[in-house]
């Protein structure tokens, strides 16, 4: 699950430290962004369109 | 306008009117003739079409319910109104069909899925706490194995005609509902009394679960994914949305006199608490392993979802199997001779789901699923 996979990240990394996730549907999308809120980081989003749908890279900061 | 609207139903106050919008809809096609506690119900409904499609011959519980069709059809609008038309198949699909199965098998103990479950605590169904206490145990089982790294691979973008086979499923049987052919074989079956004989219009059923199904898919609701979430990683974002739902079906059922508080005697249902308890279990953790509770399979089939699709026709298969083999509980199983197979198909659906939740782990299931 891409929520448990970037909350682990989040819990390793240190405050100021980014990382860049890659998710594939609008849900996981929004799953990934709310959680990262709760856990207070910024998240921006960039929407990528690939040959076959469109994906989202989700740059991630500790706050 | 587009991108607000599209923004709302991702915030607090999205979920919560969803959830709020369901329990009240619920409730009012439960006074519109739907049976008690059970204005929706995706487990029993998927079961009345089983026996209405003759898969099994349970003669209360046979109608092609139009809210299981209105819930895929409106989730598909949806997901076409915003660009979230997703056809994608290939994460293990058999196993998400035996997990449709064994949900089917364990909610049909308990008598309803999840959102029955809440419906009936809103209609002051004390057997429901049972019920509900299972689906949490079962959902924090499968928590367990997700921090364990189970997971079922990832799927595929496919074809559109791929992704579209449920809904156009789903709008055949519509088309059977409005026409009912008759056939020599017999069949379209519906219950002339029992559960299946009472229901709303069909136009106000299949009205309300398009509404349903379009916002539901909108707002990612899901009352497995409520559990999970909070368990998980404390999220309770979901979990607002499904209290809303239980404090709007309470509110209505108090207004239109359906609230009958106690345990014995409750609409299709049964004091045996270790098996309401048990049979949630069950559910609870097979949908945790396929990533849905039962109407969030229906809208996630109506985005384009291949393997929810399968696993919607798991849960049909699985309630005509229920009922073939007598594992589904009828009113009165206190009594041992009552019990039929459901304790003994309890003991292997959570078997199969504990062996899947150990061997399915890690990047060779991505890899090779």
């Amino acid at each position: 699950m891409p929520v448990v996979e970037t909350r682990k990240k989040i819990l390793g990394s240190s405050p100021g430290g980014s990382f860049e996730v890659l998710v594939e549907t609008g849900t996981s999308r929004d799953n990934v962004i709310r959680m990262a809120h709760n856990e207070s980081c910024d998240v921006k989003v960039t929407t990528r369109e690939t040959e076959a749908e469109e994906e989202y890279l989700l740059t991630i900061t500790r706050k | 306008m587009l991108k607000r609207l599209k923004g709302f139903f991702a915030t607090r106050p999205g979920i919560i009117s969803v959830g709020l919008g369901i329990g009240i809809l619920a409730s009012v096609l439960q006074k519109a003739g739907n049976p008690g506690n059970m204005g929706i119900c995706v487990a029993c409904f998927e079961r009345d079409i089983a026996g209405a499609v003759g898969l099994h011959r349970a003669a209360p519980v046979q109608y092609l319910r139009p809210e299981i069709i209105g819930f895929v059809l409106g989730a598909m609008i949806a997901a076409f109104a915003f660009k979230e038309w997703r056809p994608r198949v290939g994460s293990a699909p058999i196993i998400r069909f035996m997990l449709g199965f064994f949900a089917m098998v364990g909610a049909l103990v308990f008598l309803g899925c999840p959102w029955r479950a809440l419906l009936r605590l809103a209609g002051g169904d004390g057997n429901a706490i049972l019920g509900i206490a299972g689906l949490v145990v079962g959902v924090a089982i499968g928590v367990y194995f997700i921090k364990g790294g189970y997971n079922l691979g990832r799927s595929r973008p496919t074809r559109s005609s791929l992704g579209s086979i449920l809904p156009v499923i789903m709008f055949g049987l519509l088309l059977l509902l409005i026409f009912k052919p008759e056939l020599s074989s017999g069949v379209l079956f519906f219950s002339s009394e029992g559960p299946g004989s009472m229901h709303a219009n069909l136009f106000i059923a299949l009205g309300i679960a398009l509404a349903i199904g379009f916002f539901a898919q909108r707002s990612r609701f899901c009352t497995m994914g409520a559990i999970r979430d909070v368990i998980l990683v404390r999220d309770w974002h979901l979990l607002s949305g499904v209290i809303a739902l239980v404090v709007g079906a309470f509110v209505m059922n108090a207004i239109f006199g359906q609230l009958h508080w106690g345990f014995a005697g409750q609409p299709v249902a049964h004091t045996n608490q270790l098996l309401n308890f048990g049979g949630m279990v069950l559910a609870g953790l097979a949908f945790a392993l396929a990533g849905g509770c039962p109407g969030r399979q229906l809208f996630m089939s109506g985005e384009g979802d291949g393997d929810a699709g399968i696993f919607v026709i798991g849960m049909i298969i699985g309630a005509a199997f229920a009922h073939n083999f007598t594992t589904a509980a009828t009113p009165w199983p206190n009594n041992p001779a009552n019990w039929g197979w459901g304790p003994a198909a309890i003991i292997v659906g959570l078997a199969f789901c504990v062996i899947l939740g150990f061997t399915m782990r890690g990047k060779t299931v991505l890899a090779t699923a």
